[in-house]
C-alpha cells in the first residue's frame, strides 16, 4: 500500500487521518492547546497526553523519531529543577529550605507535577497534529479558503525554500571537510557557522529572482 | 504598489521564511536549554535582526512565519509556538525601527550606529524576546517567578554572545551585498 508523508512521519494513503481534513485535524490541535494550557487538573491533562501517545505510536511512528522524546525529557527536567531549586510556594509541610531563601513544600510538588502534565499533553497534541497533518493539506486548505494566490504561493515557496537551505548546509559542510577545515575550538565552530551561514543566505537571495521569474511565467502576473 | 513589486514581496517572505525555518530548526536541535523549542545560544536572532533590519515589515512576517515553520521541522509545534515566536518578532522589531529611522547606518560604519546596535540588538531584544517568553511560561504556570531572573540570564547572556559575535560581521559586511542584489529591486 503507497505510504504518503505528513510533516513528521509516512502514512498509509487510506489512513483514516487523511480523511479527516486538515482544518478539522488542526482546529482539535488548537482547541486542546488551549485548554491543556489554562486547565489546573493532572489527571485529565495526563489522559489527554497518555491518549495521545497512544495514538501517535498506533501510526507507527518509529523509534528514529526519538530525539522529539527526548526534548520533551529535557523539558521535564527543566522544569523540575526550577520549581524544586528556585520557588517559593507556601504549603502545609516544609520539606526543604535552600540557602538562597527559597524552599520545597508539599504544595511545591503539586505545582510541579500540574506544569509537567500540561506540557506532556499540549507536547503530545503537537506532535500527533505532525504526525497525521501533510504540507499538501495545508497547501490545499489555504487553497480551500480561496487565500489570495500569492499567499499560497509564499507558503509554498518556504516549504521548498527548507529543503534547500538543508541542502545548501550540508553541501557547504561537505566542501568544508574536504578542505580538511579544522572545526575544533570555539574560533574554529565560529568561522564555520559564517561560512555556512553567509553561502547559505546569499544563494538563496539570489534565487529570489529567479523564482520571481518563475511566477511571472506561471501566472502572467507581471 | 506595483504588481510587479508585491510579486517580489511574496517571494522574498517565501524565501526568507524558509531560512528563518532552518535557523530555528538548527537551533532548537542544537543547542536546547530544557524549555520546549527554547534555545540558549541562538543563533537565529542574528539573522532575524538582520532580515528586521533589511526588509522591515516583510521581514518581520517571514520570521513568524519561518517560526511556526520550525517549529513543525523542529516537532516542537503547539499552540504556544504561535506565543513564543512574537516574543522574537517584537524583539526584531527593536533594531528595525532603530537603524530605519535615518539616523543610523545599517552597515555600522561610525561608532554611534555601533552604539544603536549595542542599544537595540544585544541589549533591547534581547531582552523584550526574554521577557515576552519566560512572561507567557510564568502566567502559564510552567515557571515560578522567582525563577525569572536565572532564566532570563541564560537567555539574554547566550543572545548578547550571539549578537556580538554574528550580528556585527553579519550587518556590517552583508548589508552591502543585499543593498545592491536585493533592496535596489
Amino acid at each position: 500500500m503507497q505510504k504518503l508523508p505528513t510533516f513528521a512521519h509516512y502514512l498509509n494513503n487510506n489512513s483514516v487521518y487523511f480523511k479527516m481534513g486538515f482544518v478539522f485535524k488542526f482546529s482539535l490541535f488548537i482547541l486542546v492547546g488551549i485548554i491543556s494550557l489554562f486547565l489546573q487538573n493532572v489527571a485529565v491533562n495526563l489522559g489527554l497526553a497518555v491518549f495521545f501517545f497512544i495514538l501517535i505510536f498506533v501510526t507507527g511512528f518509529g523509534r528514529e523519531n526519538r530525539k522529539i522524546i527526548y526534548l520533551i525529557g529535557y523539558s521535564i527536567i527543566f522544569f523540575s529543577f526550577f520549581w524544586v531549586v528556585l520557588s517559593r510556594v507556601p504549603g502545609d509541610v516544609t520539606y526543604l529550605v535552600w540557602p538562597w531563601k527559597t524552599f520545597v513544600s508539599d504544595r511545591t510538588f503539586d505545582l510541579l507535577a500540574i506544569a509537567i502534565c500540561k506540557w506532556l499533553s499540549i507536547a503530545s497534541a503537537g506532535i500527533l497534529f505532525l504526525v497525521v497533518s501533510s504540507e499538501n493539506e495545508l497547501i490545499n486548505s489555504l487553497e480551500y479558503f480561496n487565500l489570495p494566490e500569492k499567499a499560497i504561493y509564499t507558503a509554498t515557496i518556504a516549504f521548498n525554500t527548507v529543503g534547500f537551505t538543508l541542502k545548501d548546509i550540508s553541501v557547504v559542510e561537505n566542501a568544508l571537510t574536504a578542505r580538511s577545515y579544522s572545526n575544533r575550538g570555539i574560533s574554529g565552530k565560529i568561522k564555520k557557522i559564517y561560512f555556512i551561514g553567509g553561502v547559505v543566505l546569499l544563494n538563496n537571495l539570489k534565487k529570489i529572482g529567479t523564482l520571481y521569474q518563475s511566477y511571472v511565467l506561471r501566472s502572467g502576473d507581471d | 504598489m506595483a504588481k510587479g513589486k508585491q510579486a517580489v514581496n511574496f517571494v522574498l517572505i517565501g524565501v526568507l521564511a524558509g531560512i528563518v525555518a532552518v535557523l530555528d530548526y538548527i537551533g532548537v536541535i542544537s543547542f536546547p536549554m530544557g524549555v520546549f523549542s527554547v534555545s540558549a545560544f541562538y543563533i537565529g536572532s542574528a539573522f532575524f535582526m538582520a532580515f528586521a533590519v533589511w526588509f522591515r515589515g516583510k521581514g518581520l512576517l517571514a520570521i513568524y512565519l519561518g517560526l511556526l515553520i520550525g517549529a513543525i521541522l523542529a516537532g516542537t509545534f503547539t499552540v504556544f509556538a504561535f506565543v513564543l515566536a512574537l516574543g522574537n518578532v517584537i524583539g526584531s522589531a527593536i533594531p528595525m525601527l532603530f537603524f530605519n529611522s535615518g539616523k543610523f547606518n545599517m552597515e555600522l560604519k561610525r561608532g554611534r550606529d555601533y552604539l544603536a546596535y549595542i542599544v537595540s540588538a544585544t541589549i533591547l531584544q534581547q531582552v523584550i524576546s526574554a521577557a515576552w517568553t519566560l512572561t507567557g511560561f510564568y502566567i502559564v504556570g510552567f515557571m515560578p517567578a522567582e525563577a525569572a531572573l536565572a532564566a532570563a540570564t541564560g537567555w539574554i547572556g547566550g543572545g548578547v554572545i550571539v549578537s556580538l559575535i554574528i550580528g556585527i560581521p553579519l550587518l556590517k559586511f552583508t548589508s552591502p551585498v543585499v543593498k545592491r542584489t536585493i533592496l535596489t529591486r
